[in-house]
């Protein structure tokens, strides 16, 4: 249950990075000034990059990337640089073609930055 | 806040040609070291024969009709109370190296509850030629009052 499958440490210039593979310049991510007028202290990383960990994750657990068919998030509190997001099983429902894995999604001091992160993964 | 008539608006399709080293670069800002993503040679050994994208690159395409919804005049949102709440994503067919890719989105729905407001964009991406799916994407932003 406690076994993390995917751990990753927050780099500070992360979301910079991000943003630029992304293409997604929010200046919420990388302007601190903004950051802080929005009331979050400084940049968050972008929720696309958190989710992209929990793909990740799913993709660890089933070893191929064309078996992830589906994939949900809510994201629920900010990730900030520093942060070491650690991704574990929470349970999986094993259906006839597809299985459905949820995942706990923390960040390190064990509060919840995704909840409901389910994913439907390819039995076959 | 928002006017239901906005119900299906849509949004101008675009095209994105996957570049590998496009992909290289997402997998990297990911720290994701799959060598599907980055190593030409497994990838050829593999399934897919060239170098695949991790299934959130889509995000780069995809994200389009999301971005010029919630910058649409006709919406009028203000973007220092908006956040991304909710993703979502059907992956039909793996993204590979070369794949140009179509991306059309329209407003699938609006709501509002006790001075909250939730806008939520579907995209559809497909493969140009053969027509096949890629990724739909529901897209969701919470607004506040």
């Amino acid at each position: 249950m406690s076994e993390y499958i995917v751990k990753k440490k927050v780099g500070p210039y992360q979301p910079i990075e991000y943003a630029g593979a992304s293409l997604d310049f929010n200046p919420i991510h990388i302007d601190p000034e903004v950051g802080k007028l929005a009331g979050m202290g400084g940049t968050i990383l972008h929720g696309m990059c958190t989710m992209a960990f929990v793909a990740e994750a799913a993709v660890k657990l089933v070893g191929d990337p064309g078996k992830l068919k589906h994939l949900k998030t809510r994201f629920s509190k900010p990730v900030k640089p520093g942060d070491e997001i650690c991704i574990s099983v929470k349970n999986q429902e094993r259906g006839t073609d597809e299985t459905r894995v949820t995942f706990i999604v923390e960040s390190g001091e064990g509060q919840s930055v995704i909840k409901d992160a389910i994913a439907t993964v390819d039995n076959t | 806040m928002f006017d239901e008539k906005v119900i299906g608006k849509r949004y101008p399709k675009r095209t994105y040609e996957v570049g590998i080293e496009k992909i290289r670069e997402f997998a990297r800002a990911i720290r994701d070291e799959n060598p599907l993503y980055h190593d030409e040679e497994f990838a050829r050994m593999s399934v897919y024969g060239r170098v695949i994208a991790p299934p959130t690159f889509c995000t780069i395409f995809a994200i389009k009709p999301f971005m010029e919804a919630c910058l649409d005049p006709d919406l009028g949102i203000d973007l220092v109370k908006l956040v991304h709440a909710e993703q979502e994503f059907h992956f039909h067919n793996v993204i590979k190296t070369g794949d140009r890719i179509v991306t059309d989105g329209w407003i699938e729905d609006v709501r509002s509850r006790r001075g909250l407001h939730w806008l939520v964009v579907r995209s559809e991406s497909i493969r140009e030629t053969e027509r096949t799916k890629v990724v739909t994407g529901l897209w969701t932003a919470l607004i506040r009052d």
